[in-house]
């Protein structure tokens, strides 16, 4: 039972280690990789995908008030996704 | 789904099936010994872990397809989308279900409630020793082992843990008189603090 316990033991010790590193470590933006994406599909220089994401976010914003950012840039990923096919 | 399994029985619809390889999986397993209290003990075991990632599976969304016992082990086919923690709490699902099995027959050993015999004893030795193994040697972060994916999840439950925190003082600190005021729905003070990040993002695009 001795080797039970030190392996339930160890699986704890490993499962809470696990945790930590992933709770210490920086979650990767989703707005900076969606952007990323954006500035990718466009083609464009990234100065010139900048102010075309933001003129679309704009108008975006004005047919669909009250989204997140988040949510703006994911439609202009898909709709760019979606005109790549 | 292979010609060589035959299906046993149904869990939530989803057929369990036998492989033919399983005899001679056991029979390996068991030190080449006519041992059929000992093989029914391992397919139990088997058995347990396949239907701990089925559960999961319906957990996370996704559906489960097929449960096969093999002689090399078993598997839980499924389909459909999850995230990269789903996954990995799928993966995880196995283990975790004979590690409850475990730690309640310590519990029941331990708390001398556990029958007394020959055939209790082998039952108790496949529970806590073989299981025990069984835990160790599919958490080995090896593929084709559930190891490969399953530590992931520990790693991405803190990941969401972390990003659930930083929303959480993001919302108390950018949303403060709004979610303290209580005034309107959830809804409502979702939609204005939604407004707001817009706003500070558009300001943050014009710097």
């Amino acid at each position: 039972m001795t080797t039970l316990l030190t392996l339930l033991l160890v699986l704890a010790a490993a499962f809470v280690v696990a945790f930590a590193l992933g709770f210490a470590r920086r979650p990767p933006d989703p707005i900076r990789q969606l952007k990323d994406r954006f500035i990718t599909l466009s083609r464009l220089s990234r100065a010139q995908a900048e102010l075309e994401l933001l003129e679309r976010v704009e108008s975006l914003a004005e047919r669909y008030p009250g989204k997140s950012y988040a949510w703006y840039l994911e439609w202009l990923v898909t709709d760019l996704e979606r005109a790549k096919r | 789904m292979s010609s060589w399994a035959l299906t046993v029985g149904h869990w939530r619809r989803v057929p369990i099936r036998l492989h033919a390889s399983l005899p001679i999986g056991l029979f390996v397993l068991s030190g080449l010994r006519f041992a059929p209290l000992d093989w029914l003990c391992l397919t139990g075991l088997v058995l347990l872990h396949e239907l701990g990632h089925a559960v999961v599976v319906r957990r996370v969304g996704a559906r489960a397809t097929e449960v096969m016992l093999t002689g090399f082990g078993g598997h839980c086919a499924w389909e459909g989308e999850v995230t990269p923690l789903g996954r990995a709490a799928i993966a995880s699902g196995g283990v975790a279900a004979q590690l409850v099995v475990l730690l309640l027959a310590l519990a029941t050993w331990a708390l001398d409630l556990w029958p007394q015999g020959e055939v209790a004893s082998t039952v108790l030795s496949a529970a806590t020793m073989r299981n025990g193994y069984l835990i160790a040697l599919n958490l080995l972060p090896l593929p084709p082992l559930d190891g490969a994916e399953a530590w992931a999840f520990p790693y991405r439950l803190g990941q969401r843990a972390r990003v659930r925190l930083t929303v959480m003082k993001n919302v108390r600190h950018a949303g403060g008189d709004v979610v303290s005021a209580g005034s309107g729905s959830a809804e409502d003070q979702a939609k204005r603090l939604a407004a707001q990040l817009l706003s500070d993002a558009r300001k943050e695009e014009q710097k």
